[in-house]
């Protein structure tokens, strides 16, 4: 069951059996729950592991596909498939709600069986959103995931929650609505396409027929569709200026519900670009690109600088959410293979930092239940780990060399720079400026006098606690030096996504899957003829 | 700490002689032979004599002023300590100058990060953000409210208010079905 | 001539209601017991329903054509002895705790059902009018049926006059169709001449206001608020369902068969459809009450059916192909129809258990953790909202789907982004309703009173619609087979 056949499936619906197992249970034994929802959580994801073999490097297209017809009229169709992007996607979802459990041991004490079934259930549409293949699953798993994120907030958050779930909710609904009413126009138009014999919502097949010319899109029908499909997008990413649910989203809900919220439901929305928007609106995308990397600039720098003034440490690291995920939505819209998979390669650095910031953030709150940072300080004197795991957490975020926020931030800026010099000048700012807010942040947090009495007894970081962190840690560190493990199986798919947005683009045909130091232009070698092909000038691009 | 800094001494020492010129008394420019094969040799073109001369004057002038500072500092601080202060007051400007470090760190306070953080907070954070982006959003939410409340009062509970909806709204339908000025081809409900 | 034994099947499920409408008439006096008439009325109820099935199996049109039998009234037949027998089982309890009759509630339902099957099967004009008024007095009577209650009174009274305003509407149009047709008969209303006929038009419209003011439509729909709050809520349950179903039933009825009414109607619905979405939706959103807070969404819900109506225009119009295209764009309503009915039941059924004695706590705030109370109900009545709400893995969610699907097919997408703004905008209240049941605490009065009890009439019902809800919502294919097939009108 697990080979091939049926994984994807077992992957989507084996926490919602784990779900279903803990709704059966007594709510009073709150050990015993927890340590199913680990177990479940745990085993999901070493299922997840398994889908590695099953996407050899190199190659494109789909694998481990299921198919079931499930409705007939329009035919919708049960459609699975893991590519080499939404397969680490897919690992870091699986990921992260073990730790989101371990983190929330201690903390939710108060109707428990309830937080972990949502927490499962949330799982459950997440893992659907990234294997659907067909525009309906996806749909439909995209709107599902709402409502247990929306519980999550709200039931088991701070002061300001229900305001913070409902506009979590009634924001992202919003957006999506509208991407309803593209997908049904998607469909029609496969339907007219092919006078009503093979009208389909599958995504292969659409994305088939709009390249090979079967279905004509008017190039105004294009853009709306691409904006239908984009702003629903824009809003989960979240691109500056529909960000404002964030930060009271991700301050209002508890430690685990934004883990996941910041390392996973985030990423739908950058996937959905990758996805959908490229693939299937190339013109469009193309036209598009200029406003969309100016806001995504904005997004890098406005996040950042709003950061720095926070006086809210999870505020802080929500607006830093804001911030890092500009850079991948800049890579994106670089339509440049190396910014592509560096922007992959951000997205998922930016969830294990930023869940690990989150973690830590939550450590403290568990301590001494506030997130105001006037009331730390000095906090390395009575937690040294904790700090130490702090400051590891925050370099990895800023994007040290040898940490996997490195190289998601130089991948999107080398790729940037190469279509766009200007870009990549503004977006580098954002590295600088998010050095600012957390360093910054850190030393009034953790160095320093104690300034307040309470902080001189904390207890340092448990030993549950330093499992999760050193765990974390260690994926850091793993993903910084070794991240040809991931970049050689997103590379292919990464350049198949640009293919169809510039396809006359054939020097990077020959693109390497990986970024070896032999690639890297030798120095001082005048004869133009030895310039490395990376490098192009924007005559050769033909841009503009 | 002393051990680690007679460790740095001795290792100074050591480091200099490696790459002492080769026109000097034992010196074996071990260190431009050791990068020779990156950088090209020891031995280039031109004029050899005038090298060595500037290389013994930079070396010389060097030595001489590390010695005079070090003589200098022996007879201010240790030898003569009340003349420090008495330099500090006649010289005053320019000590308070590079007491604070030529105030380069004042200077981009000033210019740079409080210019900067005021403008994060009020312009961007207050201003944009709180006021701007999310007073939009919640404003569409109250104004749709205040729509909705608004729309209580057609419910007067007044059965025969209710029966002069009833025959507005025929009118209106008659109306429409009757009397629509683009005849019976319905243009805006349409988007091809 | 006189009627033969065929067109007896034809309207047998009519007859079996009306039939056992009247025995438990006229067993009342004799017999003391009230479980047996609920239980004769649950037989009834089913015995009519499966009378559907034979009614279907004889298709064809019965008394030289004022009813026609076909797979469209089959659907409305059986979704209306749905209704029928689940309000009898959740009024059972409701009616026990308010000291109510039971024989004369059962009898005007099932008069009700009968009134509502023959309006879904009628394919002449004064047919129809008779299953009107069928149904539309025994809801009059059903409104003002607790008559100690102020409200209920006022309720019944405020139904029964405007009521009766809209069916004169409807009579005169009746009227004036037969002056400009010469046939009160829909098959016989096609000729050409007609789509230039104003006084035709004219007879249209008015059959058009006069079922517009049965189904809440904006700007008839000022009566739904008052009356489905002041009546018993079983009965609201009724009104929800069933009347708006046959209502729409014979709409589409006029739709498919009269050619020029498509002709006419269009605008008329783009407009209808997009004031009473936002009367519906905007109207709720200051709600506290959560009976009138249901109304007000049912006001929305007739909306977005409207939209599909629109649609149906539209295409059968023949800009889009003519009526062949119009199928699906049948189906979007009655498969809307269908999951709305479900929800709405197991909804006001709910609403009619917590409220108490006397209906006393129908108020939000009596809603406040209800999740910790009773939690097996709130996530019954979440599934409700979340239904009406659209969310997918619900029936509501194809629903809306089917809808949107019918808008975009005929280019209608105005009208499809002011369908998607409405359930944005329907999506905060019933959010509402889910976020004081699960994100508050009780009161403490509350959570010291018992828990409200459940008898097993109502769980079957509650476990019958959220199940059919999440049914469909996951399988619809059976239904939309049926629904999609070409020949739905019998012809």
């Amino acid at each position: 069951m697990l080979h091939g056949g049926h994984l994807l499936s077992v992957l989507i619906f084996f926490p919602a059996v784990g779900a279903l197992a803990l709704l059966l249970l007594r709510g009073d034994d709150h050990k015993f729950i927890r340590i199913i929802a680990l177990i479940v959580s745990l085993a999901e994801f070493i299922f997840s592991l398994l889908m590695v073999r099953s996407v050899p490097i190199g190659t494109t297209g789909y694998h481990l596909e299921e198919f079931l017809k499930w409705i007939n009229q329009p035919p919708i169709n049960y459609h699975l498939g893991v590519d080499g992007i939404s397969l680490f996607l897919v690992i870091l979802t699986t990921f992260l709600t073990p730790i989101s459990i371990l983190a929330s041991w201690k903390s939710i004490e108060h109707r428990v069986k309830e937080f972990f079934v949502m927490l499962l259930m949330l799982e459950v549409g997440v893992v659907g959103v990234f294997l659907s293949l067909d525009l309906f699953l996806f749909f439909l798993f995209w709107e599902v995931m709402l409502i247990p994120m929306a519980l999550l907030i709200g039931i088991w958050g701070h002061e300001r929650r229900v305001y913070a779930a409902v506009k979590f909710i009634l924001y992202t609904m919003a957006g999506s609505i509208f991407m309803l009413i593209g997908i049904i126009w998607l469909y029609n138009a496969t339907g007219v396409a092919t006078n009503w014999t093979a009208a389909t919502f599958d995504l292969p097949t659409i994305q088939l027929m709009l390249q090979n010319g079967s279905i004509a899109l008017g190039s105004r029908s294009e853009m709306l569709l691409f904006l239908a499909f984009f702003v629903a997008f824009a809003i989960k990413v979240p691109l500056f200026p529909l960000h404002t649910w964030l930060p009271d989203a991700h301050v209002e809900a508890p430690t685990a519900g934004s883990v996941m919220l910041a390392g996973v439901l985030l990423k739908m929305g950058t996937y959905g670009m990758i996805r959908f928007c490229l693939p299937l609106f190339p013109e469009a995308s193309r036209r598009a690109a200029g406003w969309v990397a100016v806001l995504a600039i904005i997004g890098i720098i406005y996040g950042a600088l709003v950061a720095m003034v926070q006086p809210n440490l999870k505020k802080l690291v929500a607006y830093s959410s804001v911030s890092h995920l500009g850079f991948v939505v800049l890579g994106i819209f670089a339509f440049h293979n190396i910014s592509m998979q560096g922007a992959v390669y951000q997205m998922l650095a930016h969830g294990i930092s930023t869940g690990a910031l989150f973690l830590l953030v939550g450590m403290l709150y568990d301590r001494r239940h506030t997130f105001e940072i006037s009331e730390f300080g000095g906090l390395a004197t009575p937690m040294p780990k904790l700090a130490a795991f702090f400051l590891f957490v925050a370099l990895s975020s800023l994007g040290l060399p040898m940490l996997n926020g490195f190289v998601g931030e130089y991948l999107v800026l080398l790729g940037t720079y190469q279509r766009h010099w200007g870009w990549a000048s503004w977006a580098a700012l954002g590295v600088i400026l998010s050095a600012c807010y957390l360093l910054w942040s850190y030393q009034r947090v953790f160095f320093g006098e104690i300034t307040r009495e309470k902080n001189r007894t904390l207890p340092d970081a448990s030993t549950r606690e330093k499992w999760i962190l050193v765990t974390m840690a260690v994926v850091t560190l793993w993903m910084g030096i070794g991240s040809t493990f991931i970049t050689t199986r997103t590379a292919a798919a990464s350049q198949d996504v640009i293919d169809q947005v510039e396809p006359q683009r054939p020097y990077e045909a020959a693109a390497p899957n990986v970024i070896t130091p032999s690639r890297i232009p030798p120095q001082a070698k005048p004869d133009s003829r030895n310039a490395s092909p990376k490098i192009m000038t924007t005559e050769r691009l033909g841009l503009r | 700490m002393l051990a680690p800094l007679m460790i740095l001494a001795v290792l100074s020492i050591v480091g200099g002689w490696l790459a002492a010129p080769a026109f000097l008394p034992g010196g074996t420019d071990y260190f431009v032979r050791f990068l020779q094969p990156v950088f090209g040799g020891v031995e280039a073109a031109g004029a050899e004599a005038e090298a060595h001369s500037l290389e013994l004057w930079l070396a010389g002038v060097a030595v001489a002023t590390a010695l005079a500072g070090a003589l200098f500092a022996y007879w201010l601080y240790l030898k003569r300590p009340e003349k420090a202060d008495g330099l500090v007051r006649s010289l005053k400007p320019a000590y308070t100058t590079l007491l604070n470090k030529y105030y380069v760190d004042e200077l981009y306070a000033a210019v740079v990060v409080k210019p900067l953080l005021w403008i994060s907070t009020v312009v961007l954070w207050k201003g944009a953000d709180v006021a701007g982006i999310d007073g939009a959003v919640n404003g569409i939410a109250s104004g749709t409210t205040s729509i909705g409340d608004g729309m209580r009062h057609t419910q007067s509970g007044n059965t025969r208010s209710y029966a002069v909806w009833v025959v507005a709204g025929a009118i209106v339908v008659i109306a429409v079905i009757f009397f629509w000025p683009f005849g019976f081809k319905p243009v805006i409900g349409m988007v091809r | 001539m006189l009627p033969r034994a065929i067109d007896a099947y034809r309207v047998l499920p009519e007859l079996v209601w009306c039939g056992f409408g009247v025995l438990v008439m006229l067993m009342q006096p004799f017999v003391r017991s009230r479980h047996f008439f609920s239980f004769l009325a649950m037989i009834g109820t089913l015995a009519g329903t499966a009378a559907s099935v034979t009614a279907a199996m004889h298709a064809g049109p019965g008394f030289g054509g004022l009813v026609q039998s076909d797979s469209f009234s089959f659907f409305f037949r059986l979704l209306v002895g749905a209704v029928a027998f689940l309000v009898v089982l959740a009024a059972a309890p409701y009616l026990e705790r308010e000291r109510l009759p039971f024989a004369e509630f059962y009898s005007l339902l099932l008069f009700a059902a009968a009134g509502m099957g023959v309006l879904a099967s009628a394919q002449e004009l004064l047919t129809a009018f008779i299953g009107l008024e069928m149904s539309s007095i025994s809801s009059y009577i059903l409104a003002g049926y607790r008559r100690d209650s102020l409200k209920s009174g006022e309720s019944a009274m405020k139904y029964f006059l405007l009521g009766s305003f809209a069916t004169a509407f409807f009579l005169y149009g009746i009227a004036l169709v037969y002056g400009s047709s010469g046939t009160t008969m829909l098959t016989k209303m096609g000729s050409p001449e007609l789509l230039h006929s104003t006084l035709f038009e004219l007879g249209l419209a008015m059959i058009l206001i006069g079922l517009g003011f049965k189904v809440a439509a904006a700007p008839f729909q000022v009566w739904t608020p008052d009356v489905y709050e002041g009546a018993p809520t079983p009965v609201t349950a009724l009104f929800s369902a069933g009347p708006k179903a046959a209502a729409f039933a014979l709409l589409l009825r006029i739709f498919a068969t009269v050619p020029a009414a498509t002709h006419f109607w269009f605008w008329a619905f783009w407009a209808l459809a997009a004031l009473t979405m936002f009367a519906g939706n905007l109207g709720a959103l200051v709600q506290t009450n959560v009976k009138r807070l249901l109304a007000y969404s049912s006001i929305a819900h007739a909306g977005y059916i409207l939209v599909a109506f629109a649609a149906v225009t539209s295409m059968a119009r023949g800009d889009e192909g003519g009526s062949a295209n119009a199928g699906p764009a049948y189906a979007a309503v009655l498969f809307y129809l269908m999951s709305y009915a479900l929800v709405k039941l197991g909804a006001f059924t709910i609403v009619s258990q917590l409220g108490g004695a006397g209906e006393k706590n129908l108020s939000l705030d009596d809603y406040a953790g209800l999740s910790q109370r009773q939690p097996w109900v709130a996530a019954a009545l979440s599934v409700y909202l979340l239904s009406l709400l659209g969310l997918p893995v619900t029936a509501g969610f194809f629903g809306k789907f089917y809808i949107f699907k019918a808008a975009v097919n005929s280019h209608l997408l105005w009208l499809a982004v002011l369908m998607a703004i409405n359930s944005v905008i329907g999506a905060y209240y019933y959010l509402r309703v889910i976020v004081v049941m699960y994100m508050r605490d009780p009161s403490t009065e509350a959570s010291a009173a018992a828990p409200v009890g459940f008898p097993l009439t109502v769980s079957f019902v509650l476990a019958f619609t959220v199940v059919g809800t999440l049914y469909f919502g996951l399988f619809p294919n059976q239904v939309l087979n049926f629904i999609l097939q070409p020949n739905l009108l019998g012809h």
